[in-house]
């Protein structure tokens, strides 16, 4: 082979390698921008439900004018908000751009909360009580003071004017109580219910699947049976969901809550308490959905918890139990951990299971109180990610509900974030404890 | 011989289905002596070493025929607590393999495993220990360290001071030095010298110059029998058998 035909060959496989180092490297890239994509999707999309946008008015071609907030831009057509008016019910109008001449944004624009009516853009042309709105030259709004919500001029803001409104807003998206309206009731009753409801999955999963997955690392004799054991444990974690929710509702609301409820709150029937979907059905379900995440995240722990230790307890005497719980439990929390928070976040943000086990679309009560038994097991409750289906495909004006589930959505991402966040952190930190002794 | 402590008699020991490991072996144990067992990887040392404290026990499917007594009592009679007989009979293991834990809990980790309450006591026997084992020095200051941050050769004085803070009356070393370096692995043959006078050690050893230095009786192991078994000096100047010989100078492997 001469100098020549070396020199190309090398330069060809130093080529490949790069080319295969670039083809990994794109992987990562794309994952990443596919994640950076979703938040700023869900950010852009959710800024009309906190941050205090302009209004604009159009002048349309048949001469007539639209006032409102832009929803959604494309090339060819626009999605306005335009508040409540006289004639059409719907408050979003989507507009083609040829129909549209010119755009203003007029300073004297008022962008009015009312009580009944939502929201309204207008001028004001009495501002003495009682006020006059004057939504379109045709549809004139007396306005009593104690019936407007909130207002204020949208095209005037200063910034920190804006971020009173940005801040307000974020307050009323969570805690603003709304006794009838589940598009308009802060999601914080949502919040609340799923936080409870995990954290009851919790109270479940961990003991169970804790106590599992040691009998089968550490007790069960490692057979054909125990192998068999556990690929059916891990096949229980690829079950849709759904699969859960009717095996909830079947066994533990049909068949568990009626038994309870002739041997407990017989007086009280035919209306059921347990009989009926609740917060404990939903809980259990999840438990079940996120046992396997559990049992092998434990296992993984267990199995990194070097032979040798564990002989040199047994070497010092120590019986099983012994060993288990001065030296192995301990060493094993971080796994424990993570797979708490693995559950955590698959159930935080699982939705098929509960619309059939507890979960309704509406329900301000909170489930928890503050007396005896402080938890309400036999309540239905709400749940974000219902939320975010309920507003996104249930509710009669989609277009103006959007800001509203992209913001939920958005509020959901950031918790479920946090918490698989926290995993990672936790098992570095698993790892830097015991390097030593994994070498 | 003048006083046996451990008697192993007629031992054979296999894993399932598998070849025996162990076969027939015949070994006594005089107290307070140092008893080295030398011979080829996986000529069964290992194995013998962990049936004198029923360690093999947790493989599964272990099967065991023939005794061991200590002081004359079989260690698998059924009135025998397999924990108690680990107390009396302490183990060291090839690697370094200290509990993540502090230096002090590593010791005491034994003491409390028999419900010693006394802070007073379980300070005492640790200082008391980690003295014996030679250490006391260095980790005196740092007694709350993770155990991790030693060296290898400190790791393995602590294991050993972890093992003989429950008092044990035999010690087993499996190739305590295997993984140490030159200076560490002097240090612990000096440690086993000093040992000597309170405990019965057997140690498992691939250095036949370690043999040699530290023990005072010897025996060659090829594949799971004791090919030959005499004092130290009596088995390296002057062995009975060919394949000793042949092991000890190097013919073999």
């Amino acid at each position: 082979m001469s100098f020549h035909t070396r020199l190309k060959r090398r330069a060809q496989r130093w080529r490949s390698d790069d080319a295969i180092m670039f083809l990994c490297g794109g992987a990562v890239a794309l994952c990443l921008l596919a994640l950076a994509a979703l938040f700023a999707l869900l950010v852009d999309q959710s800024r009309l439900q906190f941050w205090p946008e302009p209004v604009y008015q159009w002048e349309t071609q048949d001469g007539t004018r639209i006032t409102g907030q832009i929803i959604e831009e494309s090339p060819s057509s626009l999605v306005i908000s335009v508040g409540h008016q006289a004639s059409d019910p719907n408050s979003v109008r989507r507009v083609t751009r040829s129909e549209l001449v010119a755009r203003s944004r007029p300073i004297d624009i008022v962008r009015v909360e009312h009580d009944v009516l939502g929201i309204l853009y207008g001028v004001w042309i009495e501002s003495a009580e009682p006020a006059i709105l004057s939504v379109t030259p045709e549809f004139k709004v007396p306005m009593q003071g104690d019936a407007i919500v909130r207002w204020y001029f949208p095209n005037q803001l200063t910034i920190i004017q804006s971020l009173q409104i940005f801040a307000d807003n974020i307050a009323n998206f969570l805690f603003f109580a709304s006794p009838d309206s589940p598009s308009d009731a802060g999601v914080f009753p949502a919040l609340v219910g799923t936080v409870v409801m995990v954290l009851l999955m919790t109270v479940f999963v961990m003991p169970l699947g804790v106590l599992a997955a040691i009998y089968l690392h550490e007790y069960a004799a490692q057979g054909r049976l125990t192998s068999w054991i556990r690929v059916a444990v891990h096949n229980l974690a690829a079950i849709p969901s759904v699969v859960y929710g009717v095996f909830g509702l079947g066994v533990f609301v049909y068949g568990l809550g009626s038994e309870i409820d002739s041997a407990m709150y017989s007086d009280s029937l035919p209306s059921p308490t347990f009989g009926e979907p609740g917060l404990l059905w939903a809980s259990l379900t999840l438990a079940l959905l996120t046992l396997p995440v559990v049992i092998v995240a434990t296992e993984e722990g267990l199995a990194r918890v070097p032979r040798s230790i564990i002989e040199a307890s047994y070497a010092l005497g120590a019986t099983r139990a012994e060993t288990l719980f001065r030296l192995i439990l301990p060493l094993i929390g971080p796994a424990m951990m993570t797979g708490l928070i693995l559950a955590i976040a698959r159930a935080a943000g699982e939705v098929a299971p509960l619309m059939l086990v507890g979960v309704v679309e509406f329900a301000p009560d909170l489930p928890i109180t503050t007396d005896y038994p402080f938890l309400r097991l036999d309540q239905k409750f709400m749940h974000l990610g219902y939320h975010i289906y309920d507003l996104g495909f249930q509710s009669i004006d989609m277009e103006a509900t959007r800001p509203r589930v992209f913001a939920t959505a958005l509020l959901l991402f950031v918790i479920v974030m946090v918490l698989n966040t926290l995993a990672v952190l936790l098992r570095n930190r698993l790892d830097r404890k015991y390097r030593h002794l994994l070498e | 011989m003048t006083s046996p402590i451990i008697e192993i008699a007629d031992l054979s020991l296999s894993y399932g289905a598998d070849e025996p490991v162990l076969r027939n072996v015949q070994l006594t144990l005089e107290r307070e002596s140092v008893t080295a067992i030398i011979g080829a990887s996986g000529s069964g040392k290992s194995s013998l070493l962990r049936c004198i404290n029923r360690l093999v026990e947790l493989k599964p499917q272990v099967r065991i025929t023939g005794d061991i007594t200590l002081d004359g009592q079989s260690i698998f009679a059924p009135e025998i607590d397999v924990t108690e007989l680990r107390q009396r009979i302490g183990m060291v293991f090839q690697k370094p393999n200290p509990f993540p834990m502090s230096i002090f809990e590593n010791v005491a980790y034994g003491l409390r495993l028999v419900g010693e309450k006394s802070t007073r006591v379980i300070e005492q026997r640790v200082e008391q220990s980690l003295r014996l084992a030679a250490l006391w020095d260095e980790v005196k200051d740092r007694l709350d360290s993770q155990a991790g941050i030693l060296s290898g050769g400190q790791q393995q004085r602590l294991v050993i001071a972890r093992a003989i803070a429950v008092e044990p009356e035999v010690l087993l070393l499996d190739e305590p030095a295997s993984s140490l370096d030159p200076i560490s692995t002097l240090r612990i043959e000096e440690l086993i010298y000093e040992l000597k006078s309170r405990y019965t050690i057997v140690v498992v050893t691939h250095n036949m110059q370690q043999a040699a230095r530290v023990s005072d009786w010897a025996a060659f192991m090829h594949q799971g029998s004791i090919v030959e078994y005499d004092n130290t000096t009596a088995l390296f100047t002057n062995p009975r058998e060919v394949r000793t010989e042949d092991y000890i100078t190097g013919k073999f492997s």
